[in-house]
């Protein structure tokens, strides 16, 4: 069937005319009314016109056009990148009918390459939780299980991946965001290094942390979307100026020759056990590839940046969300007004010590492990994926506690600004999906994907797909 | 409400723990507030709070071309 395609295979099968766009677009619209509505994973679909665009890309495949990179191709995103027009809701009742006015340059850069923007996808409220939940919206299922949490807050893009519904969608990490429900959905989540990729025209949450990233079913795929989204932009004066490589030129060449390093402490500590068994069962694959693996040690305060993330994103969120704390509170789900009301009770003086420690400790960091290996493994979560009963807290007291754990082992490279790509590395003894991260230098996401890829291309984890969603 | 272009800055000290505390037991029933607090002020001896010239982000460039530290001739 051709929803179990790859990204890089529906684009060859395009390109040969094994299949035509339309009837693509056609057997999306079918999975997106099907899988996709009784997950609850589909905000909005605009049927006509996404039945159109593919007609268009099919006109201009047969008059031998240019074509883009991503020509063709169905895509999804996670309903909080603005397309002038079109309503993005952010998975919000606050904003659920509001028009956006400009378009944000991910969504550009896609259509600029081809692809077709086919529905809204749900989200947390505001982007601003790891669970899933969402108390004020629609919350997306997990394909694998719907007694267990989707992973947020990206959730719909990561289950609408993982259910083969599309073959990629953006999602934006802040503090695992991407990360998280990749693990929980078994797919592959960018969270590119801070400044990487424009935020112009996204919804803000936290404009120190927030980074956009995409969700593919493959690395490869992953590599693909990235490079064609990343790069800088004048409407985002953040983004950085250093040059995309292409990430597909080095992408299969393995692993030997490079390091891996492994923390000696906090991100491998507490772990369950079958996390750690699947972990180090990558780490040896790693090392039977060619790799040498080395123990690197953690900067002192490294637990403390989970702290310090969730503490920027509260001041951030709450300055962003000042008006309708006191205006609209009733509209907010309790917990994300829970955690925004922190931010609004939290000392300016705080909030400006926490973004100041960000470079001695990124410092630390960097001397204590890219001086000794490539990248660095580590877990996403310290369990499996977690059921929806034991994780709907609300806003009872210990909340915070609760997220800040969920969170251990994202947040600290939102903090840092550090690129880390979330990869599946099999199930449980339950069938469910978990996944490692790997975590690299600044702008070199490239690396992320090659090492991804030797991972992928020997132990075929990539493969794996939800029982009733294939 | 204190006038306050009259309190002396012993005066606006109290008003600024009252103010801190009574928004803390209020309204953060998990003491986030606080705990950060706690947690900054033992992180403050250790690290220089002065912002390096060019930002995080010159920080983030300056990092990406970091190399894999070789062993030196003399340790071989």
């Amino acid at each position: 069937m051709m929803h179990n395609l790859s990204l890089i295979d529906t684009l060859k099968a395009l390109r040969f005319k094994s299949i035509s766009a339309a009837e693509l677009m056609q057997h999306t619209l079918h999975r997106i009314n099907g899988v996709g509505k009784s997950l609850q994973l589909i905000v909005d679909v605009d049927e006509t016109a996404a039945l159109n665009a593919a007609k268009h890309a099919d006109n201009q495949l047969s008059q031998g056009q240019p074509l883009g990179p991503l020509h063709g191709i169905p895509l999804a995103h996670k309903d909080m990148f603005y397309r002038k027009g079109r309503i993005s809701g952010c998975g919000s009742s606050i904003l659920k009918t509001t028009v956006a006015k400009t378009t944000a340059t991910v969504l550009s850069r896609l259509d600029h390459a081809g692809a077709i923007d086919t529905a809204r996808l749900s989200m947390v409220e505001f982007a601003l939780g790891v669970t899933g939940h969402n108390d004020v919206a629609q919350t997306a299922l997990n394909p694998w299980d719907p007694a267990r949490i989707p992973g947020g807050s990206s959730s719909g893009s990561a289950a609408a991946v993982s259910s083969n519904i599309i073959p990629a969608a953006l999602g934006s990490d802040t503090g695992g965001s991407v990360r998280i429900p990749a693990f929980c959905c078994g797919v592959v989540g960018m969270k590119p290094t801070w400044g990487r990729i424009s935020r112009y025209g996204a919804m803000p949450l936290s404009p120190s942390l927030d980074t956009i990233g995409p969700l593919t079913r493959t690395v490869t795929d992953n590599a693909l979307i990235f490079q064609t989204i990343a790069g800088h932009d004048e409407n985002d004066i953040t983004s950085s100026k250093i040059n995309v490589s292409d990430c597909l030129n080095n992408i299969n060449k393995g692993v030997h020759g490079l390091s891996i390093g492994v923390p000696e402490t906090y991100f491998f500590d507490d772990l369950a056990p079958d996390v750690m068994a699947r972990i180090e069962q990558a780490i040896n694959v790693y090392q039977q590839l060619g790799a040498t693996i080395v123990s690197v040690k953690m900067p002192k305060h490294i637990q403390d940046s989970n702290a310090l993330n969730s503490l920027i994103i509260a001041c951030e969120g709450a300055a962003l969300h000042a008006p309708w704390l006191k205006s609209r509170s009733d509209d907010y789900g309790p917990q994300t007004f829970g955690r925004l009301l922190t931010g609004s009770l939290t000392p300016a003086t705080q909030y400006l010590q926490a973004l100041s420690l960000r470079e001695p400790i990124l410092r630390d960091f960097s001397n204590l492990v890219f001086e000794h290996c490539d990248v660095m493994i580590a877990p996403v979560l310290k369990t499996e994926t977690p059921t929806i009963k034991d994780t709907d807290f609300g806003d009872k007291p210990g909340f915070s506690d609760f997220v800040r754990d969920l969170g251990f082992a994202t947040r600290p490279f939102n903090y840092l600004g550090l690129p880390a790509l979330s990869i599946p590395c099999g199930l449980t003894n339950k069938g469910l999906p978990m996944g490692f991260q790997l975590i690299a230098r600044p702008f070199n996401e490239e690396i992320l994907y090659q090492i991804g890829r030797a991972y992928e291309r020997e132990t075929m984890t990539t493969d794996l797909r939800p029982p009733n969603h294939q | 409400m204190p006038n306050d272009h009259k309190n002396t800055p012993s005066e606006w000290l109290k008003i600024y723990q009252n103010l801190d505390v009574a928004a803390e037991r209020a309204t953060d029933p998990d003491q986030s507030v606080r705990r950060n607090c706690v947690l900054l002020n033992s992180i403050a001896g250790t690290h220089s709070f002065d912002a390096e010239p060019g930002g995080f982000i010159k920080l983030l460039q300056d990092l990406s071309l970091k190399q894999i530290k070789k062993p030196d001739v003399d340790d071989a």
